[in-house]
């Protein structure tokens, strides 16, 4: 391994939900709900790191140099309106933010899409969930 | 030193049969971004059914285009209320204990460049005349 690019741009909204003090770290998973299951509000990220090769993907070099971060953020509440404060938060911390990576130009995170608030027992109780997904490029 | 106005009656007739002829120019390169749109969120999902558990889903995916005056638009993705359509978001978008699939986001960021570039290119053949 001779970067840690991946890893740093999964951070970039972690860090950014880590810093929201009506989040707070103890409220943001990384992929995983914690077992025993928390009490809601919380969000989970899953986070996806790409190395596009078509469009802005390959410089004239033939290098593959852009990445594309994309967080699929399930804002978990007790009820519809608790799922929707937890999508505000996000919304809040990640819509807009330019990440600050070393060596890197990056665009504004942006919102590519959101779903209303849904049932979800997969965890063993009834929360409402409201997806949000967040993405940005950056070259290098 | 002069001008020359050679040529601006033919390129005239070609601005004026524009209406005519870029609504079937562009209507072709919407529907081949449909369909190409289509088969990669089909491919896409037939590669993480590795227990071939979401036939109908992937069955049904489909595309619809459709066109207003001169504005073009082209909607991919399962068709609502058909066998397991309704676990089209779960697949994609995840679980509180399952990872999204987004796979139909990612055939349309694959897509866009090349239909952008084959949208410039008809219109490029539109405005010189080449495309009749």
């Amino acid at each position: 391994m001779s970067d840690t690019l991946d890893e740093t741009h999964a951070q970039v909204a972690l860090a950014a939900l880590a810093a929201n003090v009506n989040l707070t770290s103890s409220r943001v998973f990384d992929g995983k709900v914690p077992d025993p299951t928390p009490d809601p509000p919380y969000v989970l990220v899953y986070t996806h790191i790409a190395w596009p090769r078509d469009g802005i993907g390959t410089a004239l070099t033939a290098q593959q140099v852009t990445i594309t971060t994309t967080y699929t953020c399930h804002c978990v509440g007790l009820n519809a309106k608790a799922a929707r404060a937890v999508a505000m938060e996000v919304r809040a911390s990640l819509l807009n933010l330019k990440p600050n990576i070393t060596g890197r130009s990056c665009t504004p995170i942006k919102q590519d899409d959101s779903q209303p608030p849904d049932r979800d027992e997969s965890t063993g109780r009834l929360v409402m969930d409201a997806v949000s997904v967040f993405s940005f490029t950056s070259t290098g | 030193m002069g001008l020359s106005t050679r040529g601006m009656d033919e390129w005239l007739a070609d601005l004026e049969s524009l209406p005519e002829r870029a609504p079937q120019a562009f209507r072709g390169v919407m529907s081949r971004a449909g369909v190409q749109i289509k088969l990669d969120w089909k491919a896409g999902w037939k590669a993480i059914s590795t227990a071939g558990h979401i036939p109908h889903l992937i069955r049904f995916i489909g595309y619809d285009l459709s066109e207003k005056g001169f504005s073009f638009s082209v909607e991919v993705g399962p068709k609502a209320g058909t066998l397991q359509s309704g676990l089209a978001a779960y697949i994609e978008y995840g679980t509180l204990t399952s990872a999204p699939h987004p796979v139909g986001q990612h055939a349309l960021d694959v897509e866009l460049p090349k239909m952008q570039a084959a949208a410039a290119k008809v219109a490029e053949d539109l405005l010189d005349g080449t495309s009749h």
